[in-house]
């Protein structure tokens, strides 16, 4: 079932919670509202399932209008980020709920609602837990049964608010997996709530990202990540390095820093943004940028060696991040204050008056390979 | 160690004080455990007793008050109360005293005139302005149409006195005929509204909450409340026959005497049969003994045939035993 | 320092706010055999003078006996009564905002707060005949002051707030979600409180109900101004108890206290009991 959001706004007392904002959701996605807190990502997850009001605008599911409708009628399935499971009933009882409430010419046989609880439980691989009480589960079998629960009624729209955000590392990249299959198996239109970047980007059909109440940018996770179109959306989705200039023939420079950017007429107060993996480091500047740069700090932890630099010579709003392999690392091994520049392959160029970006991509010059410019500061270490 | 000593002759100055204090505001202090409603009457007459006795004996003299249900100022007492002298308004709470842990001598009922009872009342009627029911005697308070209030006999003197003027009453009326007195005072019983636990219960139900036609306590109370709600239009009907109701006073020998009071307690309740006493408790409304005061206040009082406990059931004892014990007559007569 | 005091308590891991385990657990006991057991002990005592059969006779006799089912039947309307309107009124000042809200909560514990025999008195000017509510209700043939329905008003007046305290946090504790979730999942509002905020809450209802009867049956100042006392029919138990203080029989009336007190126990271990076993089951324990 698809769902539409028409022109919704939400204001709690002086805070304007949601802008006026639409958004449409193809039938069988799954979809991920991304955001800081209070970015407004979750009012408006609420509104959708009907459990807040929207003080203007509508919602529509498969082209019918259900901004009037209760929540108990609008038949989605809602997992809230603590569970809320009845403490005082059991597992099987928790997922039995929503049929035994059923209006009576609705409602399954009591043999049937057996049989229906024990497939979701076998579904959610709890069948063993049945008999068990919410507070003898783990947080992960909790979240499962959570889950069970808001399936039960076969709801065509499946809401989760935060779904993962109580649960530790491990247990949430499982029940990740574990979601993306059982959406690919059972094709309802879900929306889910995150805060976390990562778990958008690997859940989603469709990412949404919000910042104040707005939405910033809706795209498949690869368009996002390779499109972002707004200096929120980038910072949002991980570090990012920065050269803040003004633009004079061709070149945007502060200090002993600078880059070209051929085609440009001259600007003030401008704004290239790199990512960590579309930089790399050097001994010499190369011909299209000059980014002295000093190591402050190296973390080993992870697939990649996090290199932190600060500007030398230059000034930059916070640190600057480049990620190396190990392998990279164990050549180099850099150490706190060892010199070294950065060399851009794609640029993020922000005008003053301009919030979208444009792409900057440097042809790849006769690589100066890290290698031979690692062994090359070995020596002069 | 040195502020030890200082703090020791600190405590000392404060007790030296406390004691310098106290000397220096009376020479002599006497406690009189009393009963609820007579906080007035002994305020005023301590007054007139500290006056007496300066002039006696040149002493300055503190009276203490302590008020309470008389019944449960006998218990305090029993359980250690050190009172000095006891004014109630129940001979059998005295009557305890000797009983339980022998405080009063057996005969205190001689040890003053009147029975060791300085005044007297008896038991009235507080009727609604222009005695609407025309209640004049106890047998109109049977009527089915009347209904009165008075305090339980179960928790209240003032219930009792009233529960044997009605019996007295009953006595007089269907002589050496046990079943017609019973059935009368068990229809007397059957009348009451509500059984609040004391006198000043009862008098609230009546004039506050506008329960029943009749209100029945002491005639000194009756007197108080007419004085007290003016606006009300009650008036007082004293019926032809009712109960002397004796109001004791004692002196508690064993406490007296260990505070070496025993002197000044005799002389404190002996001043209450002087004149001028006399004519002070006639102002609160109580009925004296002594005769130029009866004359003065003639028309206050008008003339009742009074029955005696011992006219009624023989004594104290025998009317507790008889009447007011567990399973006595009064629950009998109550029994549905 | 902050080094030294951190690892000091991570070394003794005992060490707690409060003073040793065996000191204060010593003056929990002292404590509660000064202020509890000794009182009780007493009352024993008191009887213990009396033969099987005196005791008997005392605590059947049929005025009291009486007594008992007035008490016990007005102690249970009550606190029916406060379990409905208690729970209520913590349900308001919980789940709703709105103005003298906080004067409202602090109300609450007025009955507390009141001398019983002020609240008593008050109230049976409020219900008598020429009171505010009496001649309201009496043109409606209600009689409450100096009737069997006096007491019941008087003994929910004075143990209201052992409901809406013991509701209130338990109210305020309760996940806004659970409901949520229910409500989501198609229940009615009749059943999600019966289904979902019922059963949290019934446990602490259940002992706010209790702890109001029991002090119900144990009320005396309150009760006595406006039950109107008849024998047989609004004499309750404490009137009896007093009765018999009166008559300096402090044998009997400590017989019959033991009556009360033992009725009181007897419910209170039997909710303790109860609410452990549900309890436990809730909490997973």
């Amino acid at each position: 079932m698809s769902i539409r959001v028409e022109g919704v706004s939400k204001r709690f007392g002086k805070f304007q919670a949601l802008e006026p904002l639409s958004l449409e959701i193809p039938d069988g996605q799954l979809v991920g509202l991304l955001g800081p807190s209070g970015s407004g990502k979750t009012t408006l997850l609420r509104i959708i399932a009907g459990l807040e009001t929207a003080d203007t605008g509508r919602i529509l599911f498969h082209g019918e209008d259900v901004t009037r409708v209760h929540v108990r009628d609008r038949r989605v399935g809602f997992v809230f980020q603590h569970y809320a499971l009845f403490r005082h009933m059991t597992v099987a009882a928790n997922i039995a709920f929503g049929l035994e409430v059923m209006p009576k010419h609705q409602r399954p046989s009591a043999p049937e609602i057996k049989k229906r609880v024990q497939d979701l439980l076998e579904m959610v691989q709890l069948g063993h837990l049945a008999s068990r009480y919410p507070a003898q589960l783990s947080g992960g079998q909790k979240q499962r049964v959570a889950l069970a629960r808001a399936l039960a009624m076969q709801p065509q729209v499946l809401l989760l608010d935060e779904p993962f955000g109580a649960l530790d590392a491990k247990v949430r990249k499982d029940l990740r997996r574990w979601l993306r299959n059982l959406h690919d198996e059972l094709h309802f239109t879900s929306v889910f709530v995150t805060h976390d970047q990562e778990e958008a980007l690997e859940l989603s059909d469709q990412v949404v990202v919000m910042s104040a109440g707005r939405i910033e940018q809706v795209d498949t996770p690869q368009t996002l990540y390779a499109q972002p179109d707004s200096r929120f959306v980038l910072g949002f989705l991980g570090h990012i390095n920065v050269l803040q200039g003004d633009i004079t023939k061709g070149r945007l420079s502060q200090g002993n820093a600078w880059i070209s950017v051929t085609d440009q007429t001259d600007a003030k107060e401008v704004e290239c943004y790199f990512r960590p993996h579309e930089v790399k480091l050097q001994t010499q500047p190369a011909s299209h940028a000059h980014l002295p740069l000093k190591v402050s700090a190296v973390s080993l932890i992870g697939a990649e060696v996090r290199v932190e630099l600060e500007a030398d010579g230059w000034s930059s709003p916070e640190p600057w991040e480049v990620g190396i392999s190990h392998s990279e690392y164990n050549a180099w091994q850099p150490m706190r204050g060892d010199r070294c520049f950065a060399v851009p392959e794609i640029g993020h160029l922000f005008s003053a008056d301009k919030s979208e970006p444009e792409l900057i991509q440097w042809q790849a010059k006769p690589p100066v390979s890290i290698k031979s410019s690692v062994v090359s500061l070995v020596h002069t270490a | 160690m040195k502020t030890f000593k200082r703090a020791k002759s600190l405590v000392a100055a404060i007790v030296l004080g406390l004691g310098v204090a106290h000397t220096h505001a009376a020479d002599q202090s006497l406690l009189n455990s009393s009963y609820d409603i007579s906080r007035e009457l002994f305020a005023s007459y301590n007054e007139h007793f500290a006056a007496v006795w300066k002039e006696k004996t040149g002493n300055q003299v503190d009276v203490r008050q302590s008020h309470g249900g008389s019944s449960r100022q006998a218990q305090a007492i029993i359980e250690g109360l050190r009172a000095d002298v006891v004014t109630f308004n129940q001979v059998t709470d005295i009557d305890i005293l000797h009983q339980r842990g022998k405080l009063v001598p057996e005969d205190w009922r001689e040890q003053l005139p009147n029975s060791s009872s300085p005044y007297y009342s008896t038991m009235a009627y507080l009727v609604r302005a222009g005695n609407p029911k025309n209640i004049q005697n106890w047998d109109d308070l049977a009527r089915e149409d009347v209904s009165s209030v008075f305090p339980n006999p179960k928790t209240s003197g003032n219930g009792r006195y009233t529960y044997l003027a009605a019996y007295g009453f009953a006595q007089q009326a269907f002589p050496e005929d046990q079943e017609a007195i019973d059935g009368f005072v068990r229809t007397f019983l059957n009348r009451v509204a509500v059984f609040d636990t004391g006198g000043r219960g009862a008098t609230t139900t009546f004039v506050e909450r506008g329960i029943g036609d009749v209100l029945i306590t002491f005639e000194s109370e009756v007197n108080n409340i007419i004085a007290e709600f003016p606006d009300h239009n009650f008036e007082v009907v004293v019926p032809k026959v009712s109960f002397l109701a004796e109001f004791p006073v004692a002196v508690v020998e064993r406490h007296a005497q260990r505070n070496g009071n025993l002197e000044l307690a005799r002389a404190y309740l002996e001043e209450l049969y002087s004149e001028e006493a006399q004519r002070l408790l006639a102002g609160f409304n109580y009925r004296v003994h002594n005769e130029v005061v009866q004359q003065e206040f003639a028309d206050q009082f008008p003339a009742v045939e009074l029955l005696t406990i011992e006219q009624i059931a023989g004594s104290w004892d025998n009317a507790m035993e008889v009447h007011f014990a567990n399973g006595g007559k009064l629950d009998q007569l109550q029994r549905r | 320092m902050s080094l030294a005091i951190t690892s000091a308590i991570s070394l003794n891991p005992s060490k707690r706010v409060l003073p040793g385990f065996a000191l204060s657990l010593g003056i929990s006991l002292l404590f509660i055999s000064l202020i509890l057991l000794l009182p009780i002990t007493g009352l024993i005592v008191q009887t213990a003078g009396m033969s099987w059969n005196e005791y008997w006779s005392v605590i059947s006799d049929p005025r009291v006996v009486a007594s008992y089912r007035v008490t016990l039947w007005a102690a249970a309307w009550a606190s029916a009564f406060n379990g409905v309107v208690g729970l209520l009124l913590a349900w308001v000042l919980v789940r709703y905002e709105f103005p003298g809200k906080r004067i409202v909560d602090a109300l609450m514990d007025l009955p507390f707060a009141l001398p019983t025999a002020v609240a008593g008195i008050t109230l049976s000017a409020l219900f008598a005949e020429n009171g505010w509510y009496g001649a309201i209700l009496a043109e409606a043939g209600i009689k409450v002051a100096f009737t069997p329905l006096g007491i019941i008003v008087a003994m929910s007046f004075t143990s209201l707030p052992f409901v809406v305290r013991t509701v209130q946090p338990v109210l305020e504790d309760l996940a806004v979600e659970d409901e949520e979730a229910a409500i989501s999942m198609g229940g009615s509002d009749l059943t999600v409180f019966r289904r979902v905020i019922f059963p949290s809450l019934w446990p602490a209802l259940l002992t706010g109900v209790a702890l109001s009867f029991t002090r119900s049956l144990g009320e005396f100042g309150a009760v006595i101004f406006i039950a109107g006392n008849m024998p047989y029919i609004s004499e309750i138990t404490s009137l009896m108890i007093f009765v018999r203080l009166q008559e300096f029989d402090y044998a009997a009336a400590s017989a019959i206290a033991s009556v009360v007190l033992m009725a009181s126990l007897v419910l209170l271990f039997l909710i303790n009991i109860w609410q452990a076993f549900y309890l436990r089951r809730i909490h997973g324990r």
